[in-house]
Order: C-alpha cells, then sequence, then structure tokens
C-alpha cells in the first residue's frame, strides 16, 4: 500500500514543475487505461456484477422462485439463520474446516519434505501424488463412491485381514471423515506442489551453515524450513482454507447432505435453497454470508502469520 | 421482428442466381426471421409444422440410452426437417437442471421430460408451455386419468406417455435352493411384507446375497405404498395438500420396517437406486420390487425369475405405486410448433406411442392394448400383464399432486435415505414433518 502511494504522488509533482508534458501524460494515461480495461472489465462483469446482484437478491423474496419479487430486506436473512438445516451447515462446515485445513496443509508439508529429499524416484512419486487433482472432481467423486461400497474394495481389504466392514458414507459418524479423505485425496497433491518449489527456493548454504554449527535435522526444519517457508505455507493454508469451503461436488454426489445431514457443507445447502427449492432469494443471502465468513477466516489468517511484508 | 423485412432480399436473390453466397444469406436471414416469428406468436401458423426449414429440437429426458431411438426415427421420417437431439441427465440432476436452466429463460431447451407429480411446481413457476390444444385432439386417445394427472388448474402442462405400476420379481433358483415356496401370481394375492422379509432371509441362509431389495431405495415414488397400505396415506393433506402428515403410527410402522430390512442385512446399505438392477439380474437377490420395465433387462441377462403382485403389509391394504413421465415444451423454446408436433405424435398418435412405449405401459389406449397382446407371449409374460392390469384398475395410488411436491419429494427422500442409514423412524420423521412445515410455509394458501 504505502509503495503505491508514492509511485503515484511522484509523476504527479513532476507533471506541476514541467506543464507542457502533460498532453503525453494524458496520452499514456489513455493508453494505460487501455491496457487495464480488460482486465476491469472481467472484474466487473465477473466479480463485482455477481456480488452485487447476490447481495439485491438476497434481499428479495418470491413464493415461488420464479418470476416477480417483493423486498423483504433483512428479513431474509432471519429466516435463514432461524433454520435449523442452515445453522446445522454451518456447524458441519466449520467442523470440516477446522480439521481438514490443518491436515491438508501438514499433510502437504510431509509430502513436500519427503519428495524434496534425495530419493529414488520422486519424479514418479510426484507425479502420482499430483495425479488426483488432474482428474475431475465429479469422476474423483465416482471412483470413491465404488470404494465406499458396503460391498466394495476397501471392506474387501479390511476383510481380508478379519476386520469387520465399515459403514463410510452410510453411517452419520464416518461420512464425513469419509468425505475428508476424498477431498484430501484430491487436494493435497496440489498444495504440496507449491510447497516443493518453496523449498527449491531455500538457499541450501544455510543448511550448510547451520550443520556446522551442529544443528539436527528437526532443528534445520524448525529454524530454516519452516520460516523459510512461510509465504507459501500461508498462500497454502489461505486457498485452501477457501476451497474447502467451497467444496461441492463429492457432497452432491456421495451423500446430498446426509445421513442426518452431517455432511451437508454450505455449497449443498446453497445449491439445494437455489436449484431444488427454487429459493433464489435466501440462496443469495447464504451465499452472502458465505462470502462474508470466508472474508473474515482470511483477514484472521494474514493477521494471525503476518502478511510476509518485513521480509 | 416482422416478416416483411425478408422480401426485399428475395428479388436480390432472383436477380443474381447464380451467386451461391447471395443465395445462402438470403435463406439464412429468412430462416433467421422465421425463427424470431416462431418464439414471437405462433397464431397465425397452422398446428402442423410448415414449411421445410431445418430445425433441430433438444428433448431433455432422463431415460435410459435408445428409450427414444424409434419413435424419433418414426417422426423424422414424417417431417425430415425436423432433427431430434436427445440430451440425457441422470435421474437426480434433471429436475434441479431444468430448473436452473429455465429459471435463467434458457432457450436452449424445447422439451422436457416432466416427472408428474412435479407438473404442478414447474406450471406454477411458469416453467411449462401450455398444451391445451393438444388435450382436445387426445381425449378418447388418452387414458383420462393420466390426462388430469398433467394438468393444473385447467390447463394441460405437459402430455403423458406411459404409466406404471409396481411388482414383486423373485429369482426361482434362490428360492428353490432354500426351499422356499414361490409366492402366487394371483394379482389378487399378494404376499405380505414380513412374509417377504422372512422367506428373503431363509434364502440368504441358503446362500444369496440379499434377501430382498427395492429397485428404487429412498424415492418417495416407490415407498410410498408402504404407509398407504396401512392407511396412513401420502404424507400431505389439507388444502393444497401442503400441510405434512408423516408422523402418524401408520407412517413410523412403515419405516420401522423399512430400516428393519437394512438392519437385518436383508437389503444393502449404500447402494444407489441406479445400482440395485444388477443386485437381482446377477442372480444374488431373491427378491425385487420393481416396475415392468425391468422384466426385459432379466430376460436379457438371463436370469430365471418369477412375478407376483406387489406386497402390501398385514391386515393392510394392497397399493401400488403409479404416474410416470410426460413430455412438456419449454415456454422459453423458439421452436415450439415443431416440439408440439412431436409431442403429438409420441403420445396421441397410436404408433409414435407405440414406438415411444420402449419397456413401459403407454398411455395411449391403442398402444397399451398392444402392450398387453404382445407381451403376453409366454406365461410369466400373460402372468405380468394380469398384474399390472390388476394392480392399475384397482390398487394404483398417485403421488400427491400439489405445486409443494418437489419439495415436499426432496425432504421425504432424505428422511428415507437416513432411517435406510440408521436413523430412528419417529424421530426422523418428526424432523422431516419440522422440514416441511418451513419449506411448504412459502406457498400460498387460498
Amino acid at each position: 500500500m504505502a509503495t503505491q502511494a508514492t509511485v503515484a504522488t511522484e509523476p504527479d509533482t513532476g507533471a506541476a514543475a514541467v506543464p507542457p508534458r502533460r498532453g503525453r501524460r494524458h496520452r499514456d494515461l489513455w493508453v494505460a487505461l487501455a491496457f487495464v480495461a480488460p482486465a476491469l472489465l472481467a472484474a466487473v462483469v465477473l466479480r463485482v456484477w455477481p456480488m452485487v446482484r447476490a447481495v439485491t437478491d438476497s434481499l428479495h423474496s418470491t413464493p415461488l422462485g420464479f418470476g416477480p419479487t417483493e423486498w423483504v430486506g433483512l428479513e431474509q436473512y432471519r429466516a435463514l439463520l432461524g433454520d435449523p438445516a442452515f445453522l446445522n451447515s454451518l456447524v458441519v462446515t466449520a467442523v470440516f474446516g477446522v480439521v481438514i485445513n490443518p491436515l491438508q496443509v501438514l499433510l502437504a508439508l510431509a509430502l513436500a519434505l519427503l519428495l524434496n529429499a534425495r530419493l529414488p524416484a520422486t519424479g514418479l512419486m510426484r507425479t502420482l501424488i499430483f495425479l488426483p487433482v488432474a482428474v475431475p472432481q465429479s469422476v474423483s467423486a465416482v471412483i470413491w463412491a465404488i470404494a465406499y461400497r458396503p460391498d466394495g474394495p476397501l471392506n474387501g481389504t479390511l476383510a481380508l485381514f478379519g476386520l469387520d466392514g465399515l459403514r463410510y458414507l452410510t453411517s452419520p459418524g464416518q461420512a464425513l471423515p469419509s468425505l475428508m479423505v476424498i477431498v484430501s485425496w484430491i487436494g493435497v497433491g496440489y498444495w504440496m506442489m507449491f510447497l516443493i518449489a518453496g523449498l527449491k527456493e531455500i538457499d541450501p548454504t544455510l543448511y550448510e551453515a547451520a550443520q556446522i554449527d551442529g544443528a539436527g535435522r528437526w532443528r534445520q526444519l524448525v529454524s530454516i524450513t519452516i520460516p523459510q517457508l512461510r509465504r507459501q505455507l500461508i498462500f497454502v493454508l489461505v486457498a485452501d482454507t477457501i476451497s474447502n469451503l467451497l467444496v461441492f461436488a463429492p457432497v452432491q454426489i456421495l451423500t446430498n447432505g446426509g445421513p442426518n445431514g452431517r455432511t451437508d457443507l454450505i455449497m449443498n445447502n446453497i445449491f439445494e435453497r437455489a436449484y431444488v427449492a427454487a429459493d433464489t432469494g435466501s440462496a443469495a443471502a447464504a451465499t452472502v454470508i458465505l462470502v462474508v465468513v470466508a472474508l473474515a477466516i482470511v483477514v484472521v489468517q494474514f493477521r494471525l502469520l503476518g502478511t510476509g511484508e518485513e521480509d | 421482428m416482422d416478416t416483411s423485412d425478408a422480401r426485399p432480399l428475395r428479388p436480390a436473390g432472383r436477380r443474381t442466381p447464380g451467386r451461391r453466397p447471395a443465395r445462402a444469406l438470403t435463406v439464412l436471414a429468412a430462416l433467421l426471421l422465421t425463427a424470431a416469428c416462431q418464439s414471437g406468436g405462433s397464431a397465425e401458423q397452422p398446428p402442423q409444422v410448415s414449411g421445410d426449414e431445418p430445425v433441430t429440437l433438444t428433448f431433455v429426458n432422463a431415460q435410459d440410452p435408445g428409450t427414444f431411438d424409434e419413435v424419433i426415427a418414426g417422426f423424422t421420417e414424417a417431417n425430415p426437417n425436423i432433427t431430434i437431439t436427445l440430451e440425457t441427465l441422470p435421474f437426480d440432476d434433471l429436475n434441479s437442471s431444468v430448473q436452473s436452466r429455465l429459471g435463467a429463460k434458457d432457450a436452449s431447451i424445447d422439451l422436457y421430460d416432466v416427472d408428474e407429480p412435479r407438473l404442478a411446481s414447474f406450471a406454477a413457476r411458469g416453467y411449462l408451455a401450455d398444451l391445451s390444444d393438444l388435450r382436445a385432439e387426445a381425449e378418447g386417445k388418452i387414458d383420462p386419468k393420466a390426462l388430469d394427472a398433467t394438468s393444473y388448474q385447467g390447463k394441460q402442462y405437459a402430455m403423458p406417455r406411459w404409466t406404471s405400476t409396481q411388482l414383486l420379481y423373485y429369482n426361482t433358483e434362490l428360492l428353490e435352493d432354500a426351499g422356499v415356496e414361490a409366492p402366487s401370481s394371483d394379482p389378487s394375492q399378494p404376499m405380505t411384507w414380513q412374509e417377504v422379509a422372512a422367506a428373503g432371509e431363509q434364502a440368504q441362509q441358503a446362500g444369496a446375497k440379499y434377501g430382498f431389495t427395492f429397485e428404487q431405495v429412498d424415492r418417495y415414488y416407490q415407498l410410498q405404498p408402504l404407509p398407504e397400505s396401512l392407511g396412513g396415506g401420502p404424507g400431505l393433506e389439507g388444502e393444497g395438500l401442503l400441510t405434512p402428515a408423516v408422523t402418524n403410527p401408520a407412517w413410523v410402522e412403515a419405516m420401522s420396517w423399512y430400516k428393519s430390512t437394512f438392519d437385518s442385512g436383508l437389503s444393502p446399505r449404500g447402494i444407489t437406486a441406479e445400482q440395485t438392477t444388477p443386485l437381482f439380474s446377477d442372480g444374488e437377490t431373491a427378491f425385487f420390487a420393481g416396475g415392468p420395465w425391468n422384466a426385459p433387462l432379466f430376460d436379457e441377462a438371463g436370469v430365471d425369475y418369477g412375478v407376483a403382485p406387489f406386497p402390501m403389509f398385514e391386515g393392510g391394504r394392497a397399493v401400488s405405486s403409479t404416474g410416470s413421465w410426460a413430455t412438456g415444451v419449454s415456454p422459453f423454446s423458439e421452436k415450439q410448433e415443431a416440439a408440439k408436433a412431436f409431442i403429438r405424435y409420441m403420445t396421441t398418435d397410436a404408433t409414435g406411442a407405440w414406438q415411444a412405449s420402449s419397456r413401459n405401459l403407454p398411455v395411449q389406449q391403442e398402444a397399451f392394448s398392444r402392450y398387453l397382446s404382445e407381451n403376453a407371449s409366454d406365461t410369466r409374460s400373460e402372468q405380468l400383464a394380469a398384474i399390472i392390469e390388476h394392480e392399475l384398475a384397482n390398487n394404483a395410488v398417485a403421488r400427491p399432486t400439489t405445486v409443494g411436491f418437489v419439495d415436499f419429494e426432496t425432504v421425504m427422500n432424505k428422511a428415507f435415505a437416513d432411517i435406510r442409514n440408521g436413523s430412528e423412524p419417529a424421530e426422523r420423521l418428526q424432523q422431516a414433518a419440522e422440514e416441511l412445515d418451513r419449506a411448504l410455509a412459502k406457498y400460498p394458501r387460498e
């Protein structure tokens, strides 16, 4: 922010001192604007407009979800926050986030450290771990649906060891953890790639110096790797948190939010409001709440971890 | 747009007959204008599709591949200028997909399949064009019950194609191995659900993987007969059928039985409705509750099976699901006349209705007679035809026709799924009733 302000003020003083240049500056401004225009337009059409639309939609309602709407104002939000199904989906989303985000970041970090070490066939391993990212989420969900069937391969494997089968998606207790496995299977490889890139950037002389000083592996990890990797870790944590707030396809395909609403993540709840119950107003209100929650989480995460500006 | 705009272009085309690009442009412009005018108002146009302009219709449905091959071939032979493109979605996605696209006034859907009980809610939302002119032609040709099921507030909003009923299939070999007597095929002698469970368990002890399964687990269509058989009603009551009634003892008892079949392992958990048919056609399951459409699949699979009437609860009455698919026209389609012509052929025309029946029961009366006679080729198909006729005439109970059906079905299907997965029926039904109260509150009561 501070740097931007100084850049902006400098040419101003220059222009005041040398008035004849004003014409060129104007032309430059137009050229610059022309370059920025497509991005600005895209931002307005793809970001600002939908957001404004969501807010206005959330203040209107129509009994049938079609045709003229009427102003209901904040009543929409009151009704939404009084709906146990919506509150349940907020709780489920929170539990999901609290467990899955640290888990995925730690797993991604562990894998990145492992694959950054000089081990044989790391390239192949990296590709295999990354591969699920390239598979569409819906396809992953279908694959896991088969794996999780009561008579499927996972229970078959358990039976080989004489163990009782698990219920996975059909059990209120196991369904959310089962979804976490799927989402992590997809996501961890992706986040790992950012961390590997970060690890490659760390100056090897730091480790050499630490070794000379007699630092062990753990000490090196805590004192060099983690601090040096902080920016990548912040990015991964923030981006991962947002992407986990928006998990939808596996829920819609595998559980529809059940059993007993235990996997009703907020995106599924919003989808059902909009496209099953045709209640655009409450879907828009839920979307606005989701955006507010996401913003709040991101702000807190940036605060907690520092923005990295002092680097 | 006005058609007169197109006129100046025609002489130009005539003056330069050799110039293809010019002519092509003229044709293109004329086409675009006709299309635009069709969307504007079709009052001046005759009911049949006139002209030779090529028209492509998009027909969104949730049927198995190949279902419409015959009827499309039959129709396009007579109307070579019309091409019909099928867009087939999974059943569970059909309604939400249609709803989201029509909600956005998307013109890319011309006609689509409507599940009959959803018609009222689609019509009330303005997602279906008025087809009342087709009704007049259909009177006397199509089963009046089906025509009523597809009209809402005195207007015809879709044309019924099929009807349905339910049967109990059994695997002859598995029952023999278990020493269980095969159920009677007499339409008036259905087994009780309790007997089905007991016989299924016996078959499991003798080696069957599963004793029994519903084809459409967790779906209201096939489960409605359970509480209805005990006198529990359809689950909705009162004005406009907008008040939930799913917590009475009959509902609780019916759902407790449903739950028990999964608790005991008689039926499998974690298998969706799309995956149940192979459980029977692979010869793994002793009893299978399904529709007439399953029979040809079982024939193909070569499983040794018999048919019996749909079971009922002991002390209750015999009830069978009914209703099926109808086809409606999108009000945002720019080719409504062509779409209507196809629907007319597929539903009202005896040949078209027969071609469109696939493995289902046509509601077009001539086609239905043909279905019964053609299918009665051996003893088993004769039994099947007799059961179908009996069930349709005596036991068929339609799903409630109400604007709130989509909400109702969504809430209930989730409740069924939860009960199947082990939720306590009384508690879960109470929760469903509360959810329904909230979901249905938005509909105006007159």
